[in-house]
């Protein structure tokens, strides 16, 4: 996948959302969407081709991993690269995003370089 | 003084300042009080409780430091960075507690996070209970000065 592939941005927090899409945009990403939480981004991937998703767990609404668990259970989705981000760095976290298929997790705080890892492991997981 | 508790909480400040919003951060006080009183522009103040502890931590910025920093985290103008700033706070804090929180469950401490509240108002005051002993530490970026204070709560003693 290229970096013209569409990056879902999912958080509550528009500054987060901004923040990780100057980020993606420094890594050379320009193709993306945001939503606002875990309901926002089912509309979104059912009306828009998504390449791949970063999300935050803590949400209103739908949060983060019940939207992992919706995609995985989706014969559409399921396949789908998914990136967790978030302050949750307790490992029954972890281990509950793992189990509900999660491609990767990222702890905040993080950088550009930190997120470019990040995208580059799922990347060539999923090429491989 | 209690270090323990208190360290991960100023670590977590500098590192999350240096990692998302490029701010190096230098501690320039840090003074153990009770009635205190901080004086900001801004406030974010968020709570964590656990079987042991509970804590309180408050982010204060007058409005000089913080919109700088969220214009340049948000690459907005000082304008724009003026109305996101009570957001970025609370973001600041989530990621502030989210650290500090790991490196106590670390020493076997376990907390859990409420949400953060920011408050703004021109100078306001946030002034503790007669009776909490707080620890203020005070920092200084480039922008100018801001506050973390830590109240910590030891259960049954």
């Amino acid at each position: 996948m290229s970096s013209n592939m569409r990056i879902l941005i999912v958080d509550d927090a528009p500054p987060m959302r901004k923040i990780i899409g100057k980020m993606l945009k420094g890594l050379g990403y320009t193709n993306i969407a945001e939503a606002s939480d875990g309901g926002d981004a089912l509309r979104v991937l059912r009306s828009d081709h998504i390449d791949f998703i970063i999300c935050d767990w803590n949400m209103p609404g739908m949060t983060g991993i019940e939207l992992l668990r919706t995609v995985r259970a989706d014969s559409h989705f399921k396949n789908l690269p998914f990136l967790m981000v978030t302050a949750e760095s307790k490992k029954k976290n972890v281990i509950e995003a793992v189990r509900a298929g999660v491609s990767n997790y990222v702890i905040k705080p993080f950088n550009q370089k930190v997120l470019e890892e990040k995208l580059n492991a799922i990347l060539t997981s999923t090429a491989a | 003084m209690v270090t323990t508790e208190i360290d991960p909480f100023v670590e977590a400040t500098a590192d999350v300042l240096a990692m998302m919003a490029d701010t190096e951060v230098e501690v320039v006080s840090i003074r153990e009080d009770a009635n205190t009183k901080v004086k900001s522009d801004f406030a974010g103040i968020m709570g964590l409780a656990g079987r042991e502890l509970s804590v309180a931590i408050t982010l204060a910025f007058p409005q000089g430091t913080i919109v700088p920093i969220a214009a340049a985290m948000l690459e907005e103008t000082p304008e724009e960075a003026l109305e996101s700033a009570p957001t970025v706070i609370g973001e600041l804090l989530n990621m502030v507690s989210g650290q500090a929180r790991a490196s106590l469950a670390e020493a076997d401490v376990d907390l859990d996070m409420a949400l953060p509240t920011v408050v703004k108002g021109d100078g306001l005051a946030l002034v503790a209970d007669d009776a909490v002993k707080v620890v203020v530490v005070e920092f200084k970026t480039a922008e100018g000065s801001f506050v973390l204070a830590v109240c910590v709560d030891r259960k049954g003693g």
